[in-house]
């Protein structure tokens, strides 16, 4: 087969973003450069209020950004981009609560495919979630972490090219978190999708992540872009005690640590 | 069993009596104005069982579901439309709010010099009363959707009717169902309204009919069946209510929690 | 209607873990048009299309009049004691129904709220007579008083209790339990609690009350002006139409909707204050 010449998946190049809130502009992002390849799973680690998820919402066409480009597969971003999905932290808001389990993740599908194709795509990518007879349950009678699932099963039915996560796992409970990871980075083994992973949590990050991206300072500038070199079959108990994984566990902890303390001391003086 | 028939009782002694005062009160009364309620009521029986029915209700209820219709679904679309359009709702908050403050009634006479005295004034005015209440509450619930829902809704590029129909108006409906539930009641009596205003069909018309030929009984006959007719339209949208609200019910209660983390 | 079936604007903003997001106000660089200037622009465009409508043929002069001719005539007809006189019995009927209302409905409102059984006994009743399209009662209000100021009153005041006595009922019921119950461990009477307590935490629901019965006096008592002939400014309408006065009955229109716009302004404002300083309100601005 030819393919085309490779192209990344996303493509983030000098991009500065800068909010106006009652007349007091807030520059948040400044020359942001990042590239994601096809098939990699990328963390976006930092503080909260570093600006991740605006980062995100930047590759989701969801704000314009005040400077710089955004290009996914190949193609600049001037709104939500084809090809394209996202799973949002809330997922008690993301779900709409009067649309079945099954309705909510066929929605986005309502352009493309026929009822029935519909139907037999929710089925299959909920199986695939690890959701199986919910089909005809309201998103509110399930738990938060089932509720997670669904919305990534929504996703995964989309069949996107690239799929944001914004702090996927932050409204759930600990345990129910280490098994959405496990189900994260199984799907992305399996697919081949092209992953970005914005999340606060330093060993999600180096855990789900080919490579981690610390986004640090104020405004935010990638601080490090580390390859993360640890076996592809992961697993919650042995890869979180591979010397590598502490290894950078430790220093994005360190990076994050340092550019906090430049900050304060910035501040202070 | 006992507990339900004492709830019954409370709930149903006060119209029982009301009735009852009303029977033996009248049941010798000789005034024209009040005829005795036993007489009414045989009237009724003549009249709208169902010797009328084709004709002055059908009449009614036909204008009533058609301005009915035509005006909650036109205030749904521009609703949808302004409340996703903020800046062009500001623009015309004015407008709308004179509107909105203009008594519709008062309306009749330009409507019946426009359309004629047939039914298509009749329908145009009870269109026209229906569809502020929904409209300005549709805008309302569409402005306040939730952000992130919005999001969701423009990541996955859901086409516009999409967006409208499963996403902005579903979400909008516990205060869309405030404002149809004013629409229906301020259409039935525009329908009055608009039946007593140079028409010759209705049962408004009927009323006053009877009343300018001092058929009095006839005239509270016809009443009886306005109230009925009233009290069975409100039971019909509370049930439309909550039929279309179920989903908020079920969340709001969250008595279904089916299944725990982890399946 | 109710107090707590308005929509509050304030929004959770974005789906990042708790941070300061960026409200969706804050687009950048594009400047918005003040609203004023967009508003006037609109009113300013609706009489323009209103006016090209008039001018046209789509329509016999005998049913559109053109917009500033009709503004006109509503300046001219401001200028004559008639229609003075006209707005001055309409008012007087509103302010006369609103009183009424306002006297029997709070009471009634205050006692169907705190007693379960009242409210129960009475459920159906008001439900089944609030329902009776309120223009239906014309033709008995006019055979028994004719075309006089009782028979607008004898239809306004039914319609105007309703809202009210339900939002106070609603009022009542919101009531915080345990400030009636603290006020009672204070040894407050019935009546204190009554006026100190549960008064004072329904005020609110009572101010929407009133704000909807005011408005829809206003409606009805024009309505059955123009439909009985009693006078007021709906008769004016009515008896212009009669005449064939098309631009009169557009002015005499106007006038309605700005009778009826200032009561809506008015009573707005008046809800406004009452809950602004209202506590339950206050504490979270």
């Amino acid at each position: 087969m030819n393919q085309s010449p490779p192209v990344s998946a996303v493509r983030i190049a000098g991009l500065q973003q800068t909010f106006v809130v009652d007349g007091v502009s807030r520059h948040v992002l400044d020359g942001i450069d990042l590239e994601i390849r096809t098939g990699e799973t990328v963390c976006v680690v930092g503080h909260s209020g570093t600006g991740k998820s605006t980062l995100l919402r930047c590759v989701a066409g969801l704000h314009r950004p005040s400077g710089g480009e955004v290009a996914v597969a190949g193609r600049a971003v001037a709104g939500p981009p084809e090809g394209l999905a996202v799973v949002f932290q809330d997922y008690g808001r993301s779900l709409m609560p009067w649309l079945r389990i099954r309705e909510n993740v066929t929605l986005p599908l309502r352009r493309t495919l026929s009822r029935q194709d519909r139907n037999a795509r929710a089925t299959e990518a909920l199986a695939a979630v690890g959701l199986e007879g919910v089909e005809r349950l309201y998103p509110w009678q399930v738990s938060g972490g089932m509720q997670q699932r669904v919305a990534i099963a929504r996703a995964l039915a989309y069949r996107p090219q690239v799929l944001l996560m914004d702090e996927p796992f932050a409204s759930v409970d600990a345990q129910t978190r280490s098994d959405l990871e496990d189900l994260v980075v199984r799907i992305a083994a399996e697919s081949g999708l092209t992953l970005m992973v914005v999340t606060h949590d330093i060993d999600e990050a180096v855990y789900l992540g080919n490579r981690v991206v610390v986004l640090a300072g104020k405004p935010a500038r990638i601080a490090a872009d580390l390859e993360v070199d640890l076996p592809s079959g992961r697993d919650q108990l042995t890869t979180k005690a591979d010397p590598e994984f502490l290894r950078l566990r430790g220093e994005v902890m360190s990076l994050i640590r340092r550019e906090t303390a430049s900050i304060a001391e910035r501040v202070s003086a | 069993m006992r507990r339900r028939l004492t709830a019954a009782a409370v709930e149903a002694w006060l119209p029982v009596a009301l009735v009852a005062t009303w029977w033996f009160a009248s049941a010798s009364s000789t005034s024209i104005y009040f005829p005795p309620l036993r007489t009414i009521l045989e009237r009724f029986q003549d009249l709208w069982l169902f010797e009328r029915v084709p004709t002055d209700v059908a009449f009614s209820l036909t204008n009533l579901g058609l301005g009915l219709g035509a005006g909650l679904v036109a205030a749904l679309a521009a609703g949808v439309v302004f409340g996703l359009t903020p800046r062009i709702h500001t623009a015309m908050t004015p407008v709308f709010e004179f509107m909105r403050a203009t008594p519709i009634v008062a309306l009749l006479p330009l409507i019946v010099a426009m359309f004629g005295l047939g039914v298509t004034s009749k329908v145009v005015i009870i269109a026209l009363g229906a569809f502020w209440p929904t409209f300005l509450n549709t805008v309302d619930g569409v402005r306040a959707v939730d952000p992130l829902v919005r999001d969701v809704a423009r990541t996955y590029r859901l086409r516009p009717v999409t967006s409208a129909t499963r996403v902005m108006l579903p979400n909008a409906a516990p205060q869309i169902m405030v404002g149809v539930r004013t629409s229906v009641s301020v259409a039935v009596v525009i329908m009055v309204g608009s039946e007593l205003f140079g028409s010759s069909e209705g049962i408004g018309y009927f009323i006053l009919q009877s009343q300018r030929s001092y058929a009095i009984a006839d005239m509270w006959a016809g009443l009886i069946l306005l109230g009925l007719l009233g009290y069975a339209l409100n039971l019909l949208s509370a049930g439309v209510e909550r039929l279309v609200l179920s989903w908020h019910e079920g969340r709001r209660t969250g008595s279904t929690t089916v299944a725990a983390a982890g399946a | 209607m109710t107090v707590s079936e308005r929509v509050v604007e304030g929004r959770a903003v974005m789906s990042g873990a708790s941070q300061p997001a960026p409200p969706a106000a804050a687009r950048p660089t594009r400047r918005a048009v003040p609203a004023p200037v967009s508003q006037v622009a609109a009113v300013a465009a609706i009489l323009a299309v209103w006016s090209w409508l008039a001018a046209t043929d789509q329509v016999s002069d005998s049913a559109l009049a053109g917009s500033v001719e009709s503004f006109a005539r509503l300046a001219e007809v401001l200028g004559t004691s008639e229609s003075w006189a006209a707005i001055g019995q309409t008012l007087t009927a509103w302010s006369i129904s609103l009183a009424v209302a306002l006297a029997v409905a709070v009471p009634l409102g205050l006692l169907l709220g705190r007693s379960m059984l009242a409210y129960r006994s009475s459920r159906f009743t008001i439900d089944f007579l609030r329902t009776i399209p309120a223009l239906g009662l014309i033709p008995l209000a006019a055979l028994v008083y004719g075309a006089s100021r009782e028979a607008v009153l004898i239809i306004v005041i039914p319609a105007c209790i309703w809202p009210l006595l339900l939002q106070t009922i609603y009022g009542v019921r919101d009531t915080d339990p345990v400030a009636i119950e603290t006020a009672r461990s204070y040894g407050l009477g019935r009546w204190s609690i009554l006026g100190r307590v549960v008064l004072p935490s329904a005020l609110p629901y009572i101010a929407t009350g009133i704000r909807l019965s005011a408005i829809i006096a206003m409606l009805v008592a024009i309505s059955v002006e123009l439909l009985v002939l009693v006078p007021g400014v709906g008769s004016l309408i009515a008896v212009a139409q009669r005449n064939g006065e098309t631009v009169d009955v557009y002015a005499y229109t106007l006038l309605a909707g700005f009778l009826g716009l200032a009561v809506v302004l008015l009573f707005s404002r008046l809800e406004r204050r009452v809950i602004a300083w209202h506590p339950s309100v206050r504490g979270h601005r």
